[in-house]
């Protein structure tokens, strides 16, 4: 009978026991420790290699609301590091979700003494996809006419480093969907790319790491927990990780019971 | 930390409750939010594509004379001749060149980058060896792996002849890499889904409520 109970269990009390698995960690993180990937590292010491004096990054905010616990952690991550070093950087958003969301993480490293129009700027929304993406690469300079704030684009510092798209130091494309790195690396071959994907992504994306077509690739939300470990501050990310290993381990023991009572009941009703 | 004291966070909070409350069981007030968030997400959205229009249409055309963009208004306009049931068959034109477009544009790179450097890119050799002539054996592992999958998987998916004999067990091989990768895929799924979830909790606990 127990068996049979195990094999149909309500999802209910699926549901409560996944809520306190992953709320408990949240509440008293239990430090489980995290292996830092080699592509995480690539984006770290790629940014870290650059001049700020010459170099300039996009940061790509591709990213829709529905995807961004996964992606937004690594953006502000980045963005951080980027601040940090002193290195400026473009944001153009290819979705629409993009430009609101990259606000919010601007104005808290302005509050930190970052410099609009000079360390950073967010360049707003472009419609049309990877047609979009590549009128971009053409022309980063003048694509977008105002940014999101209502600037003229070409009016600001930071647009006066950049004329064509081999003056962009690198690409890091954060994004849940599409324009993706297939758009980007279709249109932009010359340039050194970068990906921040959301994890369901990350399998099909492998194959042009590989190809070192992707230099540098940060994995959902662990690779923003990594990219936070490799900048010695563990914020968020890293507390949220405890909680997924807790996730996945009890979706595992779900998965185990459920076969385990499966097989046993089949053996028992042949007897 | 504190609950918030911020209307717009309280209104977050209840409509992701509503929402959530769906896995228990439909409910007026999951319709509710649900409608809202329909609401709110075409609303910005048209918005933002409204801004588009305005600064690199309709801007440029008035106060620039660039009278070359009423190619691409007058083609985005045939678009809602769909309405009008005897002029919809103008709405192909402005699809066809959209079409053309994205084809043209895509195809294009696509030869490069995903098909010569992607079979450049699987074209490795089965031992590996560092500078002194020593066999890295993990990374020929790794390639030799890599190889035999690429080739069974191809061979799975050639139908132009009944497999048979040693052939077969190939293309069973092909089938068990292909099972492993799914495998993967749905695990990352798992693992992503869960991100989300935290996400949402954190919103709901943390900025809300307070507690984390």
């Amino acid at each position: 009978m127990i068996w049979k109970k195990l094999q149909d269990i309500d999802r209910r009390i699926i549901y409560t026991l996944m809520i306190v698995f992953l709320l408990y960690p949240m509440m008293f993180p239990i430090g489980i420790p995290i292996e830092i990937d080699a592509t995480t590292k690539d984006v770290f010491n790629t940014l870290k290699a650059l001049n700020p004096a010459t170099d300039t990054v996009v940061l790509a905010a591709s990213y829709s609301v529905g995807g961004a616990p996964d992606v937004g952690p690594q953006f502000d991550a980045v963005a951080k590091h980027l601040f940090e070093l002193k290195i400026p950087f473009l944001v153009p958003s290819f979705v629409s979700d993009g430009p609101a969301q990259v606000e919010r993480v601007l104005a808290r490293l302005e509050s930190l003494g970052l410099v609009y129009g000079v360390d950073a700027v967010n360049l707003g929304f472009i419609t049309g996809g990877e047609a979009a993406v590549k009128a971009f690469v053409d022309n980063p300079r003048t694509v977008f006419i105002k940014d999101f704030r209502g600037n003229v684009v070409a009016d600001l510092p930071i647009m006066q480093r950049v004329d064509k798209v081999t003056d962009l130091a690198y690409v890091l494309d954060f994004q849940t969907g599409n324009p993706g790195y297939a758009d980007w690396i279709r249109q932009a071959p010359g340039v050194k790319y970068g990906a921040g994907l959301v994890t369901v992504s990350v399998p099909a994306a492998i194959p042009f790491v590989n190809s070192k077509q992707i230099v540098g690739m940060l994995k959902g939300l662990r690779g923003a927990a990594e990219y936070e470990l490799l900048m010695e501050r563990p914020a968020l990310a890293v507390a949220k990780m405890d909680a997924q290993s807790l996730g996945h381990l009890l979706i595992v023991a779900l998965i185990i019971l459920g076969n385990t009572a499966h097989f046993v009941d089949k053996k028992l009703s042949k007897k | 930390m504190s609950i918030s004291t911020n209307p717009w966070v309280w209104i977050m909070g209840i409509g992701m409750v509503s929402l959530f409350s769906f896995i228990y069981k439909e409910n007026a007030a999951y319709r509710f939010f649900e409608h809202v968030f329909v609401g709110a997400a075409a609303g910005y959205f048209l918005q933002m594509n409204y801004v588009n229009i305005l600064d690199r249409a309709w801007i440029p055309l008035v106060a620039k004379g660039r009278y070359s963009l009423l190619i691409p208004i007058f083609l985005g306009l045939l678009l809602y001749t769909r309405f009008f049931k005897r002029y919809a068959w103008l709405s192909r034109w402005a699809t066809s060149f959209m079409i053309g477009i994205g084809v043209g544009i895509s195809s294009f790179g696509m030869i490069n980058a995903q098909l010569i450097r992607q079979a450049s890119a699987a074209m490795m050799p089965f031992l590996v060896k560092d500078k002194l002539g020593v066999i890295l054996w993990t990374r020929s592992a790794n390639n030799t792996l890599m190889i035999l999958g690429t080739l069974s998987v191809l061979v799975y998916f050639f139908f132009s002849y009944t497999p048979k004999g040693p052939v077969k067990e190939v293309t069973h091989f092909g089938r068990w890499v292909m099972m492993l990768t799914f495998g993967v895929a749905f695990g990352n799924v798992v693992m992503g889904r869960i991100s989300l979830l935290l996400g949402a909790f954190e919103r709901i606990f943390g900025t809300w409520l307070g507690l984390l």
